[in-house]
């Protein structure tokens, strides 16, 4: 009991806070890389996406001085073209493993150029971005995010991704234009993660090239993985336990707490295999 | 310049030759179990911190390290194909997971140990540099390093090509059920083949450490990712273009270092990457049919 108190006792109301805070921004991403995973798009390079979003948010507040609430949308166009360059140049030619590997080194190709770019600030940072993105806003964005994931879901666009998920071949057979409906997936999931990383951008207030590698790209497919690809909610539990895991499982020494939860994930792949929102039959 | 440039042009041949193995490692676990092995480049890193291991116990010969650390990659990653792998029964995207989940722990169970400082690295003799013509030289470690690593390659070559447990293992890649009719023990080729991919990894998580005089936790991430890009460059399940990949991917690196800066190293192989996927979807060596979605 000394243990748990010593463990919870430190904890504020506003660290909570905090943290929901950064969950709320990690899922919406997470979203976006839902709607790719549930037409069968994997992509390893997902927080590249994010980055490009982030990017174009930094450069719209900070050079252009463009407000919030107008640069929010804008950026969601910006990640809904991104999409759309991403399904052309990777998303028609690629599937499976590929599709992810090419995804993974166009997302290093980008944390590359930023590195390499003086306008962006180069290795050192993009910072000045006015610190915007608070739980309000949270409340604000992700329920139509919600609205509209669940709508999608529940149409024939939603049944039309899961069917190219199974199997393109037959997708295609029953009439599905699986070209048409791979960039829809990208276009959606562009915008949702559009607007993820125009508020990852006003959360963090300095962003650095390397913080969208692959470990960002993984925690979040790991996130997807973990939820299932049965519904959205599946993603929302999934970013829950990726994210507050570590929280939980935190020892005197922080470092053990990420060994623990690699264990966990082990454990849990082999205990349920097809996610923890999931029947048996949908992987 | 021009000695500059043959430096340059040997340090890329033996980086080259370590991305080889690597992706070689994958290619072996990848041909017989059908599964990708993500915690390839977490084995190399225990590898090469086995010889650290050995040194610290106050055992200092350097080649007694080198047999300890290979022999800790392969019961690490003999370990990993027990806990992570055989229990999945061949989910391919689970299998992904899993074997993220143990590259994970295994790097932050090393960091834990060594408070994930980058260690310095033993030498295995004195460099000499020995002049060839005029102002070109070459010292003897980097010879030994690229002997190695080329001798290890061709080895690997010879023992697939032309030993019993090598067909068996290219058997097994081929088709597992028809392996098993003609008396091929499948489960064991399995388990043989994911040794050999963990004896590799280690050695080659030593020689890299060997060149760049260090090793640190995360190591493994950069040289499984390098590792990984061959491996879908080259096409999945073709050893001799592994090699050929590697070899370029080296040099180009390392001239694109002379051209512009080591910040555009990466930039130069992973637009290579893009690239090649755009032109030829199943890499430059890789066959019609695999579009990657088993995998």
């Amino acid at each position: 009991m000394q243990g748990l108190t010593a463990h919870f006792g430190g904890i504020t109301w506003a660290f909570v806070l905090d943290l929901f805070t950064d969950y709320g921004l990690f899922l919406v991403s997470a979203l976006g890389l839902y709607v790719l995973m549930s037409a069968g798009q994997v992509s390893l390079g997902h927080a590249g996406m994010v980055g490009i979003a982030s990017y174009s948010a930094a450069v719209l507040a900070v050079k252009f001085h463009v407000p919030f609430w107008l640069s929010l949308p804008l950026t969601g166009c910006i990640g809904m073209v991104a999409g759309m360059v991403y399904c052309y140049l990777l998303g028609w030619r690629l599937s499976g493993f590929y599709l992810a590997i090419g995804t993974f080194a166009f997302g290093e190709m980008m944390i590359n150029i930023w590195l390499t770019s003086d306008y962006l600030g180069g290795a050192i940072g993009f910072s000045g971005i006015p610190l915007l993105a608070r739980w309000p806003v949270l409340l604000i964005v992700l329920p139509p995010i919600f609205y509209a994931l669940w709508r999608i879901e529940h149409s024939r666009i939603g049944l039309a991704f899961r069917a190219i998920r199974d199997n393109e071949t037959v997708a295609g057979s029953m009439g599905i234009n699986v070209a048409r409906t791979k960039l829809m997936a990208w276009m959606i999931g562009g915008f949702i993660t559009g607007l993820g990383g125009c508020l990852h951008a006003h959360r963090v207030t300095v962003i650095t090239p390397t913080e969208f590698g692959i470990y960002t790209s993984v925690t979040m497919l790991l996130a997807i993985l973990m939820g299932g690809l049965r519904t959205f909610w599946g993603t929302v539990l999934g970013a829950a336990v990726i994210y507050f895991g570590p929280w939980l499982t935190t020892t005197s020494e922080p470092r053990d707490r990420l060994m623990f939860y690699a264990a966990l994930i082990v454990i849990l792949m082999i205990l349920r295999p097809q996610g923890l929102l999931a029947s048996r039959a949908a992987r | 310049m021009a000695e500059y440039l043959f430096e340059q042009f040997l340090i890329g041949i033996s980086t080259g030759a370590i991305y080889a193995i690597v992706a070689i490692g994958y290619n072996l676990v990848f041909g017989v179990m059908n599964v990708l092995n993500l915690s390839h480049g977490a084995v190399m890193m225990v590898g090469s911190f086995g010889v650290l291991l050995l040194f610290y116990l106050g055992i200092d010969n350097f080649w007694l390290a080198v047999a300890f650390g290979i022999a800790l990659a392969l019961v690490t990653g003999l370990l990993v194909e027990r806990i992570a792998v055989r229990p999945l029964k061949g989910n391919w995207w689970n299998i992904k997971v899993a074997t993220l989940g143990a590259a994970m722990f295994l790097e932050n169970f090393v960091t834990r140990l060594t408070d994930g400082r980058p260690m310095p690295y033993p030498r295995p003799f004195k460099p000499v540099y020995y002049t060839i013509v005029g102002d070109f030289e070459v010292s003897n470690v980097q010879l030994f390093l690229i002997a190695c690593s080329l001798g290890l390659m061709v080895a690997m070559m010879l023992f697939l090509r032309h030993t019993t447990p090598g067909k068996a293992i290219r058997v097994v890649a081929q088709n597992p059920d028809l392996a098993q009719c003609v008396g091929v023990n499948v489960q064991q080729t399995m388990v043989l083949g994911f040794a050999l991919s963990a004896a590799l990894a280690g050695c080659a998580g030593i020689l890299n450490a060997v060149t760049f005089g260090s090793t640190y936790p995360f190591v493994g991430q950069f040289l499984g990712l390098k590792g990984l890009v061959i491996l879908i460059v080259a096409g999945i399940g073709n050893v001799r273009g592994c090699l050929i990949v590697a070899l370029v991917l080296g040099v180009l690196e390392s001239f694109s270092v002379v051209a512009g800066g080591s910040q555009y190293r990466d930039l130069v192989a992973y637009s290579a990457l893009v690239l090649t996927l755009l032109v030829r979807p199943h890499g430059l060596f890789g066959e019609e049919g695999r579009t990657g979605r088993e995998i």
